[in-house]
């Protein structure tokens, strides 16, 4: 091969790895920053005032004047929505209902006088009868019907379409009545036959009906998305009055969004766009989003929707927080509001219920192996076998507490943190091990010679001299480990988590079983019933974890390095 | 006491007394002793018991299953997984083939770039840099693996669902073109010194043979970008933030491998005139040879065994993908199925789901015994040959 | 005792033989199946230096560590023969290796002070021991470190990390300790040779205070120290204790060749 092409294979290699180290990075930095981004705002965000709201309600947060600010601001700000939205659903009003009867009655009496009419189509026969005796009523019913489309029309507008519904069901009812009335009338005039009642019962408010159907069908349409729209508000701001709020069974019900963010797709999501039914060729139904300011054309809703969108910061009272309580509060509803401190809480006691069992028997094994034993067969299987521990899949362990110590050993009845800790324990005691029995090795020969050459037995030499000397060392090992433990989600599955439950006492780690970072982290990406509205606990949650191992672990390697800037000196 | 010993003979009695023990004091001391020692010997002893307590478990709850063969055939044999039916069907056939399928997908990532990233930590990038990405590569050793799960599922996976098509293509692109040029060069000059003998000829061949490779890996691009992933969770998901996780490890007990390799070997291969590429390949790489191996061994035993990211991200689907090697099918493996289905199966009682979850899990730990008697075997050539 | 033939024979009643305070009779050592150190017949005289000379490999540094036993932390090391200490046997079956090691104290060839201040450091072997008091303790840290001529350069910062001094007074300092739990024997294995020739000189000054107070054993393979510092030598070679006798007829009057090639550099 010529110089030029092997300088150029030499110099693309060099690219390749640079390439390489460049894609690590990069998908380093891939991972970390939404983590990171995203993770610190679970505690620091913009709240809302419905934030404020619930920590004075539920965590005894002393109410603020600042707090009580927002809360009477954003009050003043809504109530004018509440008012037009309770003027909306107004229940029926009397002066348009005597309208209405006036011009019932009015049809009626025009039918009445029909009565030649209509019995004379009664001859006829079967579709022509039918037909005439249709048009006949109708004539009647017009102006009547007219009447109800105008105020259909205008319900739009004015806000009517609660009372029109109502009204038009009664309607329908006094229709029938009508049609009965009617052929009693007529009968009196005629004896009718059978045939011919149903046909009059049948065919004299048939139009009328058909129409006032047609006419629900819209309003009702219009009031399903008004529905929609409203449970859109309701996402967004909460129950409106006291009482309402008592009876919510959940707190997603009882406050609207705490996080401004959140506010903000509620409102682009719920409010400025509703899902509505919609039909396609075939008639088959289906939901689709419109845009609701459209779709409320010229109605007061759209009023309503504006004055949200106009109001929507004084309503809300957006204000930058520090929510240090998302690491030290309860989690409320599924994890929408609150902390994560339970979950913490746990990792820390499975965390450091492992190294308290780990750390002194990985110590005492590492011991054993540098300071006392002399080869031979039996040692050489120890350590095999300490490797072999560490090759055993993660998950497996868990099966193994499950299997041993919970259903044979019973070392408590069913999960439990100590079921965990042991699990764990013996995951991390592999790497304890060898980390100490590197640092124990590491120790100077002569440091052992000097101590026993002054008359130390070796169990003093150990602990007087070789231990001090090898403790930063295994320092750093241990804390990787405990950064292991604290990571781990498989082994503690089936021995030591549950995903919801509150902060255990130190009491308690005996018998029950305990929430955890990784395993909530798990639960609250993969289980979670409303995702959208927790990802921000997700992100916090995952930070929380990651920060806990990432700091463990920098301490290891400022150690280390220490240790290295000493050694070199 | 010093005075003493210096009185001369009357005292030899005394001092002899103190130097040298009674039967009853040495006994004690040496009881002392050897019970201190017996004591590290039993704590040293419990990975051993432990090792042998979980071989012994695992088998025990896993063998009321085996001990069935027409379940046993059925469970190598079959891909009808359904273990919550009237009559429960355990056939593990596409469990096994998920396994393999993540377990190949992040080997054939994570192989070249954590083997190329050692290389060149460890040669081409000067001390500081690697300093400096050292610590960064441990840190990521540390990160849980419930984290890369969720980085999976929640970042990922939604990205390659909807912009999957045009981040292949992009791969392909950014990965495929370099590549073309670079590989043009030296096969177009061995092909070109059989065909030509003309020296610009050979230049046009090789310019046109660039192109046609790179026009290819075009081609090849586009037809990614117009690929429709249904699902973000798929074996491709699984299998790069799998890959992500054994880097580490590979990249660091690669790195340690290549430094052990002597520095006067290098020297030697530069000095005859060698270009550091060749050195690399020729001198060092087959030095660090088993070093390595046993890097390999253990990020793919840290592939095999994990859990949490295959449950989150491999979409747990029963079905193998078709055709077979397609990464952008879900799939389910062993490690995901027992967790997932544990909290399932009746665990006090020992129903068949519980007893087949151990067969499993005996199968995911011979895997793991396997592969870690063969990093200790591989290991231990390497420690005989240094020696 | 019967005197092996390559012995001088001590001046006139200066050496009376019950004033060795080290026996050895027949004594070897095998690593193995080597056998480092063979049937050696020598006796060590209290409050004297003796100085044990050889080229390498010889098996003198070997025949040092058996005093004070630190060859037991050898794997496969065994011994045959007697090796007294003031009459007991060192390698008795029953005999209490810690107490040995306190009466017999060492110093080894690289100064090995442990990581920690040099008060610490002194104190140590006294700490172990036990029943002692704190102003007792800080007097005898204080004229250990005076005997050892550290003193005045360490008095104001007995606090500091022993490992950020000089390698002389590193040495001193493993001195010193060894010196403050009053050994009977004190065993010094090359203790120069990992030092600069002002702090050797130093050491060899120390050596020289101390004989009179302390019987010592040196391994060196400086001709010059030996002749300087000690008042007997044994000359080793090949395992074997070739030569023994006052320092000034050893290096006068060799009895053997290769003694004689040996102090006059031929090999080594």
């Amino acid at each position: 091969m010529k110089t030029s092409t092997r300088k150029l294979l030499d110099r693309s290699f060099t690219a390749v790895s640079y390439a390489s180290l460049a894609a690590i990075a990069l998908s380093i930095i891939m991972f970390l920053a939404p983590i990171v981004y995203r993770g610190v705002g679970a505690f620091i965000f913009s709240a809302t005032v419905e934030h404020d709201k619930f920590l004075i309600e539920n965590l005894d947060k002393a109410e603020s004047e600042r707090a009580k600010e927002y809360i009477d601001l954003s009050n003043k700000a809504r109530a004018p929505l509440y008012k037009m939205m309770s003027e909306y659903e107004l229940p029926a009003n009397r002066a348009f209902e005597g309208e209405i009867n006036g011009a019932f009655k009015e049809a009626f009496e025009r039918l009445s006088d029909k009565s030649a009419e209509l019995l004379e189509c009664l001859n006829l026969s079967g579709n022509e009868r039918a037909k005439k005796i249709g048009q006949i009523a109708d004539a009647a019913w017009e102006k009547y019907v007219a009447a109800l489309e105008t105020l259909v029309d205008r319900s739009g507008t004015d806000g009517t379409s609660f009372a029109l519904i109502k009204i038009l069901r009664g309607q329908k009812e006094r229709l029938s009545e009508a049609a009965r009335a009617e052929v009693q009338n007529l009968n009196k005039i005629k004896k009718l036959s059978f045939t011919q009642k149903s046909a009059i019962r049948r065919n004299a408010v048939a139009g009328a009906d058909e129409r006032i159907d047609h006419m629900l069908g819209v309003l009702e349409e219009r009031n399903a998305a008004y529905e929609t729209f409203k449970s859109g508000v309701r996402d967004l701001l909460g129950q409106p009055d006291l009482k309402s709020r008592d009876s919510a069974k959940l707190m997603r019900q009882k406050y609207g969004q705490t996080r401004m963010d959140m506010a903000e797709r509620v409102l682009k999501d719920n409010i400025l766009s509703i899902s509505v039914k919609s039909k396609d060729k075939n008639g088959v139904e289906f939901m689709s989003k419109v845009d609701s300011k459209e779709f409320f054309k010229g109605s007061k809703i759209e009023e309503m929707i504006s004055y949200i969108e106009k109001n929507f910061n004084s309503m809300l009272q957006p204000h930058m927080t520090f929510y240090w309580g998302f690491f030290f509060d309860e989690p409320f509803d599924a994890n929408i509001f609150g902390g994560i401190w339970p979950m913490i809480l746990g990792t820390f006691y499975l965390t450091l219920g492992s190294m308290l069992i780990a750390a002194p028997l990985g110590v005492a094994a590492a011991i054993y192996f540098s300071e006392y034993s002399r080869g031979g067969r039996a040692v050489e299987l120890l350590r095999i076998c300490v490797g072999t521990l560490a090759g055993v899949p993660s998950i497996v362990f868990g099966l193994f507490g499950l299997a041993f110590l919970i259903n044979t050993l019973k070392v408590s009845d069913g999960k439990s943190v100590v079921a965990g800790c042991i699990t764990l324990s013996l995951l991390i005691l592999p790497t304890i091990i060898r980390s100490c029995e590197e640092a124990l090795k590491a120790v100077p020969n002569s440091y052992r010679e000097a101590a026993l050459g002054l008359g130390a037995g070796k169990w003093r030499a150990i602990c007087t001299v070789i231990l001090p000397a090898a403790l930063p060392a295994m320092l750093t090992g241990i804390i990787i480990s405990m950064g292991r433990a604290a990571g781990e989600t498989a082994p503690i599955i089936f021995t030591a988590a549950t995903s919801t439950g509150a902060a255990l006492a130190v009491s308690e780690v005996f018998t029950q079983p305990t929430p955890a970072l990784p395993w909530n982290i798990y639960n609250i990406c993969s289980e979670h019933e409303m995702a959208e509205r927790v990802s921000h606990v997700q992100y916090g949650m995952v930070l929380t974890l990651i920060g806990i191992v990432l700091l463990l672990n920098a301490a290891a390697i400022i150690i280390r390095a220490k240790l290295q800037r000493k050694a070199k000196n | 006491m010093r005075g003493k010993l210096h009185t001369g003979l009357s005292t030899m009695d005394k001092k002899k007394n103190s130097l040298i023990l009674d039967r009853h004091n040495s006994a004690l001391k040496s009881l002392l002793e050897r019970s201190g020692s017996a004591l590290l010997f039993c704590i040293t002893a419990i990975p051993t018991v432990a090792v042998v307590f979980i071989i012994f478990f695992i088998t025990l709850e896993a063998l009321p299953f085996f001990a069935d063969i027409a379940r046993l055939k059925e469970f190598f044999t079959s891909t009808d997984w359904s273990p919550s039916r009237a009559d429960p069907h355990f056939g593990a056939v596409a469990i096994f083939f998920g396994t393999a399928m993540v377990t190949v997908g992040s080997c054939v990532v994570a192989i070249p770039l954590g083997i190329i990233t050692a290389v060149c930590l460890n040669e081409i990038v000067n001390a500081n840099v690697s300093k400096i990405f050292k610590p960064v590569v441990e840190l990521l050793a540390a990160i849980p693996s419930v984290a890369y799960g969720f980085f999976a599922i929640v970042v990922f996976a939604p990205l390659l669902q909807n912009h999957g098509g045009a981040l292949i293509c992009a791969v392909v692109l950014a990965a495929g073109i370099p590549a073309s040029i670079i590989i043009s060069v030296p096969l177009g000059e061995v092909l070109a010194q059989r065909l030509f003998k003309r020296k610009s000829a050979k230049s046009v061949f090789c310019a046109l043979l660039g192109l046609l490779l790179a026009a290819c890996v075009c081609a090849l691009g586009a037809q990614a970008a117009k690929m429709e992933i249904s699902s973000g969770t798929n074996a491709l998901n699984a299998s790069i933030v799998l890959a992500i996780m054994a880097l580490p490890t590979i990249i660091s007990i690669s790195q340690d491998a290549l430094s052990a390799v002597g520095r006067d070997m290098r020297e030697g291969s530069l000095a005859l005139g060698a270009t550091r590429f060749e050195t690399i390949f020729k001198v060092v790489l087959p030095c660090a040879k088993s070093g390595i191996a046993v890097a390999v061994i253990l990020g793919l035993m840290r592939v095999v065994g994990e859990t949490m990211v295959v449950w989150m991200a491999s979409g747990n689907s029963l079905k193998i993908p078709e055709p077979f090697y397609n990464f952008l099918e879900p799939v389910r493996t062993l490690t995901a199925t027992i967790a997932g289905e544990m909290g399932e199966a009746d665990q006090s009682t020992g129903s068949q789901r519980y007893h087949v979850l151990f067969a499993m899990s005996l199968c995911l730990l011979l895997g793991g015994l396997l592969l870690n008697a063969a990093s200790q075997w591989v290991g231990s050539g390497m420690r005989i040959k240094r020696k | 005792m019967n005197k092996p033939e390559y012995l001088h024979t001590p001046a006139g009643g200066e050496n009376p033989e019950s004033d060795n305070i080290v026996v050895a009779k027949d004594f070897s050592v095998y690593y193995g199946n080597f056998h480092a150190v063979k049937n050696v017949n020598v006796g060590f005289v209290r409050k004297k230096v003796t100085a044990i000379i050889g080229p390498s490999g010889c098996g003198k540094s070997t025949f040092l560590r058996c005093l004070n036993r630190m060859n037991d932390l050898v794997e496969g090391c065994r011994t045959s023969g007697l090796l007294a200490l003031d009459g007991t046997d060192i390698y008795h079956k029953r005999l209490d290796v810690v107490e040995l090691r306190r009466r017999v104290g060492m110093v080894f060839q690289r100064p090995n002070p442990f990581p920690k201040s040099i008060y610490e450091n002194v104190a140590y072997g006294v700490r172990i021991k036990g029943g002692c008091s704190k102003s007792d303790l800080d007097g005898i840290v204080e004229s250990s470190l005076r005997r050892a001529a550290l003193w005045d350069e360490v008095k104001d910062r007995l606090g500091q990390n022993a490992l950020g001094m000089s390698g002389g007074q590193q040495q001193r300092l493993c001195i010193a300790r060894a010196l403050a739990i009053k050994p009977e024997l004190l065993l010094m294995d090359e203790p120069c040779s990992a030092l600069d020739p002002k702090s050797t000189s130093r050491i060899e000054d120390l050596i020289g205070e101390l004989s009179g107070e302390y019987t010592i054993a040196i391994v060196t393979h400086n001709m010059q120290q030996a002749s300087r510092v000690s008042d007997y030598t044994a000359f080793f070679y090949e395992g074997n204790l070739i030569e023994f006798g006052q320092t000034k007829d050893i290096f006068t009057h060799p009895i053997h060749k290769s003694t004689n090639d040996y102090i006059t550099g031929r090999f080594g």
